[in-house]
C-alpha cells in the first residue's frame, strides 16, 4: 500500500536507509546533516540495528566500515567539512572493497563556509578527495522523493559492487519537506551482498574466478581472511608486484565503469528539439525545470539535461546532446566544477559551453537561469 | 614459554615475518597467542586489527579475522565490529605513534567508551617504519631521524593517559618479563570492556642505533632494565624512579561495558515499547 | 493553475517551524496538493528571528524559494520588519497586533488579529499563538478546508494537548471567519 508522507530530504534518507536493510550509522553531528544522524539514532534501534555517534568524522565513518565487514549494511552522513575529513576512509572501502553509503550533505565552503547555505561545491570532492586513482559511483537527487529512491540504489549499488556509494544533496533538499510516496517493503528490489560458495579453506576475497565483483564473507562465519589497505593480491595480502597490482588497480576501475550501463541514470526534459540544453543537477535542476518551461514560452528551444548518476560521469550521453544542439548552459551552485566534464564531453562538436554559477549560498533562480538563456541565445 | 599450540593460530604460509633482528614485536606476537590459546578462543570469532607500522604487520599472520587499517584509525574499526557483533572477541594491536599520536583522539574515547575491546601497544618509542623518527613516547633528549639534536618532547605516560580516559583494564609489561606479559595480555583479553596493555619493546635498528644501544641485548636490558614492579615501586624513592617504569596491572575494575549498555538500555527498551 | 506562496515569521520559540509542518501536511496530504515546505536554520531557531515557507501548488514546483509571498504572517516587530516587503501587491499581512505595534497604517494588505492575547485567554500563556495562527492561515489562505487542518493538527500534536491544540484552531477559523466578512 502506498503511504504519502511529508518528509525533508534527510528524513527520507533514513526512512529509506531503513527501508534498504541498513544495520549500522557511524557519524559525527554537523550541519546541515545532523538530522539524519538523528533519525537514525532513534530507528535504527527498531529494526535491532546500531547507531554509535563516534569522537570525529574519521571515526564515524571507520565504524561503519569495520560493521560493514562484520555483514551489517552500514552509512555515514556528513557535509563538507566532515566529508573531507573522511576521505582517506572512503579511500580505504575503495580498496577493501568494502560496501558502504555516505550522504554528503553539500553546503557553502571551503572550510566552515556557510554551513546553513546550500552549495554544489563537492562534486568534485566525491569524485577526486581521496588520494589515488578510484572509481566510485555518486549519486545526485533532486527532490524528496528521488533522495528516497536513490538512497535505497545507493545501498544496492555499494552491495552489489562493493565499493562505496556517495549520495550528494544539498542544503536545500536535504531541509526541504515534500511529499514522499512510500511503498511496502516488498515492493522494492533490495539487494545484499553475495556470500562465498566456497568452502571457508578454498575463499580468497578478492578472487575473480567467478565475475569482477567477488563475494564478501562477513568476519565471524568461519571464512577466516585478511584485509588491508595496502595494494594486495586475491587472497587479500600486500603485494608489490606491478602485474598485480595492475591488475587490481584495472579491477576496480573496470568492475564500475564496465556495469555503468546498469546505473547510468539520467533525465532529459525537451531535448530533442533543443537548441540550447541546460545542464543541471540537485536542487538547481528544479530551477532549471521551470526555466526551461519559460523559455520555451519565450520561443527559445529549451531543454534540460539532468545527470542522476553524477560518477562514473555521462559523457557520452552529453556527447549525443552536442550533436544537435547548439549550445548546452551548465548551471550548478559552484563556480564551475561539472561544467568541466561537460567541455571534456563535447569537445571535437561544434556545441557551445556556457556557464552560470554562484557560490554565495543562495539558490540559482529560474529567472536567472532564463536572463542567462536570453543572453547566452542573443535573444 | 614455548608453546607449540600457537602455530594453530598462525599463518605459517605467511612467515618468517618481516621484523628485524631484535624487534620485540614478535615476542610480543607469541605472548597474544599464548594467551588466545590459554583462553581457548574459538580462531573463527576472534578478530584482530591494526593500524599502520611495525605493529600493524602483526594480523597478517594470524589466522583469524584480520583487518590491517589505516594510520592511528584501527580503534574505530574496531569498535564498528565489535559493537556490530559484539560475539567476536576483538584485539587492536597498535604503535606507540599510531595509538597516541594519530590516533590519540580515538584511543581516550575507546577508553571512554569502555567497549570490549583489547587495546595492545606495542611501545618501541619510535617511528619504525618510516625511519626512526620521534613518537609520542620518546623520552626527552633520545635521538631521533627528527630528534638530530635530541628530543625535547615530554612523552606520554600511557597507564596514566589510559587510565585517566577510563579504560577499566590498565596494564603495562615489558618485551623482557615474558611471564608477566603472558599474563597480563591474558587477563586483558579475558577482561569485560576496554582494556589496554602497553607493552615496552624493542627497536634496535631506530631507536636503539641512534641511542648507543644497536645490540638487540642492549635494547632488551634498557626495557629490562626500566621495568620495576608495581609493588618495588611503591617502595623506591623518587631518584631512583628516574628513567624507570612500573610494570603490572594498574587498573581491574567492571563498569558497564558499551555493548551490553547499548543492548540493554536502547535495544531492550524498544523491544519493550518504552521510549 | 495554482501557486500560493505562504511565508510565516516570528521570534524563536513561537512555534513558527510547527504551524508550517501542519500547514504543508494539511495542503500536501489531506487536500492532496503538491508542497514544498522550508525554514531557516542556525541562529534563528534560538531565539532570534524565525521564518518559514510554504510553497503550495497544484501542479509541480521548480521553483522552490518564494520572492514575495500571497500571505505573509508576522508575530513579532522584528518579524514584520524585516520581512513586510517580500510581498505580492495583491498579498495579505496577518500581524499579531500586540507584538506589532509599527506598522504602515495605509497599507490595505494588513488584517490584524489579537492571536497572542487569544492563546492567553484560552491557556493563560502564549503557546498557542501558532496553532490559532494556522487556523487563520486556513480561513484566509482557503487553499484547504478546515478538516484538513485539523487532520494535519492531530497527526502532529502531542496526544495530551490535542483538545487545546484543536480547541485553538478553532479559534483561529472564528476569527478569521469574521474579519474576513468584514473586510467583503
Amino acid at each position: 500500500m502506498t503511504k504519502i508522507e511529508l518528509l525533508s530530504g534527510n528524513d527520507a534518507v533514513v526512512k529509506a536507509a531503513i527501508t534498504a536493510g541498513c544495520k549500522f550509522y557511524g557519524g559525527y553531528p554537523i550541519t546541515p546533516s545532523s538530522e539524519i544522524a538523528e533519525g537514525m539514532a532513534k530507528e535504527l534501534p527498531q529494526v535491532n540495528g546500531k547507531f554509535i555517534q563516534m569522537e570525529d568524522e574519521i571515526a564515524g565513518i571507520g565504524a561503519s566500515i569495520g560493521a560493514s565487514l562484520t555483514g551489517a549494511k552500514a552509512m555515514t552522513a556528513t557535509s563538507g567539512p566532515g566529508f573531507s575529513l573522511k576521505q582517506e576512509h572512503i579511500g580505504y572501502a575503495i580498496m577493501g572493497e568494502i560496501p558502504l553509503v555516505i550522504v554528503n550533505v553539500m553546503r557553502g565552503g571551503p572550510s566552515t563556509g556557510m554551513p546553513t547555505y546550500p552549495a554544489q561545491s563537492d562534486v568534485m570532492q566525491a569524485r577526486w578527495g581521496t588520494h589515488g586513482d578510484h572509481e566510485l559511483i555518486v549519486l545526485t537527487p533532486c527532490s524528496v522523493q528521488e533522495i528516497f529512491k536513490l538512497t535505497i540504489e545507493a545501498f544496492n549499488l555499494s552491495e552489489k559492487y562493493r565499493v562505496p556509494v556517495i549520495l550528494l544533496t544539498d542544503e536545500i533538499i536535504a531541509h526541504m519537506r515534500e511529499k514522499v510516496e512510500i511503498e511496502a517493503r516488498s515492493e522494492y528490489k533490495i539487494i545484499d551482498r553475495a556470500k562465498p560458495t566456497v568452502e571457508p579453506e578454498n575463499y580468497n576475497p578478492f578472487d575473480t574466478k567467478h565475475g569482477m565483483v567477488p563475494p564478501l564473507a562477513p568476519y565471524g562465519e568461519g571464512y577466516r581472511f585478511h584485509i588491508t589497505g595496502l595494494t594486495h593480491d586475491h587472497t587479500g595480502f600486500p603485494t608489490s608486484n606491478p602485474d598485480l597490482v595492475e591488475k587490481l588497480q584495472e579491477r576496480l576501475r573496470d568492475k564500475i565503469l564496465d556495469n555503468k550501463k546498469y546505473f547510468n541514470w539520467y533525465e532529459e526534459r525537451m531535448v530533442d528539439d533543443a537548441d540550447i540544453v541546460v545542464v543541471a543537477y540537485g536542487a538547481t535542476a528544479r530551477s532549471a525545470m521551470r526555466a526551461i518551461k519559460d523559455a520555451r514560452l519565450n520561443n527559445i528551444k529549451a531543454g534540460l539535461y539532468r545527470p542522476i548518476t553524477m560518477w562514473p560521469f555521462g559523457y557520452e550521453n552529453i556527447k549525443k546532446i552536442a550533436k544537435t544542439a547548439k549550445m548546452i548552459l551548465v548551471v550548478e551552485m559552484n563556480l564551475g566544477q561539472v561544467k568541466g566534464e561537460v567541455e571534456r564531453a563535447v569537445a571535437g562538436t561544434k556545441c557551445k559551453v556556457k556557464f552560470l554559477g554562484k557560490a554565495n549560498g543562495e539558490l540559482i533562480t529560474p529567472a536567472e537561469i532564463g536572463t542567462k538563456i536570453m543572453e547566452v541565445m542573443n535573444v | 614459554m614455548y608453546n607449540e599450540n600457537i602455530f594453530h593460530y598462525l599463518r605459517t604460509n605467511k612467515l618468517p615475518h618481516i621484523w628485524c633482528p631484535g624487534c620485540a614485536h614478535g615476542i610480543i606476537t607469541a605472548s597474544i597467542l599464548r594467551g588466545i590459546d590459554k583462553l581457548k578462543l574459538d580462531k573463527n570469532k576472534t578478530s584482530v586489527i591494526s593500524g599502520i607500522g611495525c605493529s600493524g604487520r602483526t594480523p597478517g599472520y594470524l589466522d583469524m579475522n584480520t583487518l590491517h587499517t589505516t594510520h592511528g584509525r584501527s580503534l574505530t574499526f574496531a569498535t564498528g565490529i565489535k559493537f556490530a557483533n559484539p560475539k567476536l572477541t576483538v584485539i587492536d594491536v597498535m604503535g606507540d605513534g599510531d595509538a597516541l599520536a594519530i590516533g590519540g583522539n580515538h584511543f581516550i574515547h575507546a577508553c571512554r567508551r569502555n567497549i570490549d575491546i583489547t587495546a595492545i601497544i606495542f611501545n618501541n618509542n619510535i617511528y619504525g617504519m618510516t625511519g626512526g623518527q620521534y613518537s609520542p613516547t620518546t623520552p626527552v633528549n633520545a635521538y631521533a631521524s627528527t630528534a638530530p639534536y635530541g628530543n625535547v618532547e615530554p612523552p606520554f605516560d600511557i597507564v596514566k593517559l589510559a587510565t585517566g580516559a577510563g579504560a577499566t583494564f590498565v596494564a603495562r609489561g615489558d618485551a623482557f618479563h615474558v611471564a608477566l606479559m603472558d599474563k597480563i595480555i591474558e587477563q586483558a583479553i579475558s577482561h569485560k570492556g576496554f582494556s589496554v596493555v602497553e607493552i615496552m619493546a624493542t627497536c634496535p635498528t631506530q631507536f636503539g642505533r641512534r641511542n648507543k644501544m644497536k645490540e638487540p641485548y642492549q635494547m632488551l636490558d634498557f626495557v629490562a632494565n626500566m621495568a620495576v614492579s608495581i609493588k618495588k615501586w611503591n617502595e623506591i624513592s623518587e631518584e631512583e624512579k628516574e628513567g624507570k617504569f612500573p610494570v603490572g596491572v594498574f587498573v581491574d575494575e567492571t563498569r558497564s561495558e558499551y555493548c551490553e549498555s547499548y543492548e540493554e538500555n536502547i535495544l531492550k527498551k524498544v523491544q519493550r515499547g518504552e521510549k | 493553475m495554482m501557486r500560493a506562496e505562504i511565508r510565516l515569521s516570528g521570534n524563536g520559540g513561537q512555534g513558527i517551524i510547527l504551524a508550517a509542518k501542519v500547514l504543508a501536511e494539511a495542503a500536501g496530504i489531506y487536500a492532496n496538493l503538491n508542497v514544498v515546505q522550508s525554514q531557516i536554520y542556525g541562529a534563528a531557531a534560538r531565539g532570534e528571528l524565525s521564518k518559514a515557507d510554504i510553497i503550495i501548488d497544484d501542479g509541480d514546483i521548480y521553483t522552490l524559494e518564494i520572492s514575495s509571498a500571497d500571505i505573509l504572517l508576522c508575530l513579532s516587530q522584528e518579524a514584520y520588519d524585516a520581512h513586510h516587503k517580500e510581498i505580492k501587491p495583491t498579498g495579505i499581512i496577518i500581524i499579531d497586533d500586540f507584538y506589532v505595534q509599527k506598522f504602515d497604517p495605509l497599507d490595505k494588505r494588513i488584517l490584524s488579529f489579537s492571536i497572542s492575547q487569544m492563546s492567553k485567554d484560552l491557556a493563560g500563556s502564549e503557546m498557542f499563538t501558532n496553532l490559532i495562527s494556522v487556523g487563520i492561515l486556513t480561513i484566509v489562505g482557503g487553499y484547504f478546508s478546515e478538516e484538513n487542518a485539523l487532520k494535519a493538527v492531530e497527526k502532529n500534536v502531542p496526544k495530551n494537548f490535542l483538545e487545546m491544540n484543536i480547541k485553538a484552531v478553532n479559534m483561529g477559523f472564528e476569527v478569521a471567519k469574521k474579519k474576513v466578512k468584514q473586510n467583503c
